[in-house]
């Protein structure tokens, strides 16, 4: 035992377990293949982990940095200078922008007018009112976060000794109604 | 206890022999120094991923029940071609005709489940991200094999969940079929899954035990300190000031959650809720009058000509004899009034109320009383213009060939002259613009 966890580097059950797994998949992967086409669907699962480990995540960075750039000011290159009420600003700025781009990139088909035809053809209706449906909730989401935000300043809630300062007073909960 | 079990099955050995070859650059995001932010840590995944596993269990139970709904034994209903070694089992499930919004309630949840998961999924990967890029890249076999399950792992579900939003716009930019890239990529996903929880819940245990559930939700950005670096590879080294607090990252995350989920939650439960659905797909309103509701296919994309369903139009019944309808007479025979859902695979709802001549009484008609399958051919010549019903469902005595909803007759968009509706039925096979109704066996 001890000299096959040398070897392998885990238990028998671990190497039992992953193969299965693998076993699994393949089956999938001919079963999908068999649908096809192959390379159109290698490349998309592929692409799939590239474009969200190689794009979407550092794009989420830059636009942090920027956004401290912004709300920070001087000494926002260090981010442990930025002041807790700057930090409070970017919060109650960030948290929206990211609600609302999380939207625009699940609904783009729609929100872009990319899907119109197809549809159309399948429901009779278009996606025009898409676009100004995400724009009002965006700008509802960004409302309601200065409005909070608003409060919050006014109650000093930027000291750290008193209350929370994370976006969590907003809370779960419906998000307003476009 | 089981913990200490999987630990002791799954733990990965130290002592063991690191695998030979290069190793990864120690520069930039190779460097465990290279990742700033104070959330990272054990606990944080632990927490998002106990909210991911159960949606992401209930997008797969209700998947693989939508596939057992179509009953793809049956005639030409399968649209995912050979279910190869597992078709015994759904040759034994017949889907039934009991509860009327079975398939409603299991497509909602599976489109709710499924879009409410995607905040989290994104944080957690969010969350990891440094364990892409750790040094040595292959510290042993197991440690090989568990990178590899795990590229799988993040490919899957990417793959399902893009697939999947992007089904529900009727937008594909790529070049294959849907059904079966989605429904194959879940079951990479889950066998993927089940490894990566197997090894991982020790971890998940011990983060919990050393810092509690729910305890950092209660600190605010001033008091957040990072999890210690040895904790795991995602911990940070040289963690900058919090810029966010735990529960600030996590209440975003969960209101993006809650907000996709009610979107796909009005689209579902339809009616008065249908506004809140405000970017989901079927989430607008098509008007007040008896045929204002959502349309599948309208006739013209499903190449109706008019002129098959004008007063020349006639349904076609065959079993032990065949014979011709028309509309009128059709009209003429006793009819029955069923209040019953129209259940999309894409996760919306519609309820309505619908006449027309029970099925059964039709198969009387043509000679055939208790059929083993109802073949129904529509008008329109595509893949999904025919479906065929098991005995349930065509024995059942809401099914009907409606010939009015609510009141009026249908229009064409609905599938005039004549569609069928049968309770629990997945949308697509209540088929429209019926030209023909083949009653086979007993």
């Amino acid at each position: 035992m001890r000299r096959f966890s040398a070897l392998y580097g885990s238990s028998p059950a671990h190497l039992l377990l992953a193969l299965a797994a693998l076993v699994v998949s393949a089956w999938a992967v001919v079963q999908a293949f068999g649908q096809g086409p192959p390379l159109s669907l290698t490349k998309w699962f592929v692409g799939s982990i590239l474009a969200h480990d190689l794009v979407l995540l550092p794009i989420y960075s830059l636009v942090l940095i920027g956004l401290l750039r912004v709300v920070g000011g001087r000494g926002a290159q260090n981010r442990a200078e930025a002041s807790p009420r700057g930090l409070l600003v970017l919060n109650h700025l960030r948290v929206p922008a990211a609600l609302s781009l999380l939207m625009l990139l699940l609904f783009f088909p729609f929100i872009l007018g990319l899907a119109d035809a197809g549809y159309e053809g399948v429901s009779g209706l278009s996606t025009d009112p898409y676009l100004p449906r995400w724009l009002i909730l965006s700008g509802a989401l960004f409302l309601l976060s200065g409005l909070i935000l608003v409060v919050r300043l006014v109650r000093g809630g930027a000291s750290t000794a008193r209350g929370p300062s994370g976006s969590a007073a907003e809370g779960p909960g419906a998000p307003p109604a476009g | 206890m089981l913990i200490r079990l999987l630990q002791r099955a799954f733990g990965i050995d130290p002592e063991a022999k690191p695998l030979p070859g290069p190793q990864p650059p120690d520069r930039g995001p190779f460097r465990r120094d290279f990742w700033r932010s104070p959330l990272r840590g054990p606990w944080l995944a632990s927490l998002l991923s106990s909210a991911l596993l159960p949606l992401i269990l209930i997008c797969a139970l209700t998947g693989f029940v939508s596939h057992v709904a179509y009953d793809s034994e049956l005639g030409a209903n399968s649209v995912t071609g050979d279910d190869g070694l597992l078709t015994p089992i759904y040759a034994a499930l017949d889907w039934p005709a009991g509860w009327a919004w079975l398939y409603a309630v299991n497509q909602g949840l599976h489109v709710i489940a499924g879009l409410a998961a995607i905040p989290i999924l994104l944080a957690k990967l969010w969350t990891v991200i440094p364990k892409l890029w750790e040094r040595p890249a292959l510290r042993s076999l197991a440690h090989a094999l568990e990178r590899v399950s795990l590229a799988l792992l993040v490919g899957a579900s990417l793959f399902v969940f893009f697939t999947g939003v992007l089904n529900i716009q009727i937008y594909y930019p790529f070049g294959f079929g849907f059904v079966p890239a989605h429904y194959y990529g879940a079951f990479i996903f889950m066998a993927a899954l089940t490894f990566h929880v197997a090894i991982k819940l020790p971890d998940l245990a011990r983060a919990f035990r050393e810092r509690g559930v729910v305890a950092p939700l209660r600190e605010d950005r001033a008091s957040t300190r990072p999890e210690p670096p040895e904790s795991s590879e995602s911990a940070p080294t040289a963690p900058r000031a919090a810029t966010i607090s735990r529960r600030g990252f996590v209440g975003a995350v969960g209101l993006g959650s809650v907000g996709l989920g009610l979107m796909a939650a009005g689209q579902s439960v339809g009616g008065p809720l249908r506004p809140l659905g405000l970017l989901a797909p079927r989430g607008q309103y098509y008007g007040t009058g008896p045929n204002d509701f959502q349309v599948n296919k309208t006739a013209t994309s499903a190449g109706i000509m008019p002129a098959q369903t004008g007063a020349s139009w006639r349904l076609e019944l065959r079993g032990g004899r065949t014979l011709e309808l028309s509309r009128e007479e059709l009209l003429r025979l006793p009819l029955s009034t069923q209040k019953l859902p129209i259940a999309c695979v894409e996760g919306w709802s519609t309820t309505q109320t619908w006449t027309g001549v029970p099925l059964r009484d039709l198969g009387r008609l043509a000679g055939v009383d208790d059929p083993d399958e109802l073949f129904v051919q529509s008008l329109q010549e595509a893949v999904l213009g025919q479906t065929t019903l098991n005995n349930s469902q065509a024995s059942d005595p809401r099914s009907l060939l409606a010939l009015r909803v609510n009141g009026a007759d249908l229009s064409l968009n609905h599938g005039f002259p004549a569609r069928i509706i049968v309770p629990a039925l997945p949308g697509v096979h209540n088929t429209k613009w019926v030209q023909r109704l083949e009653f086979r066996g007993a």
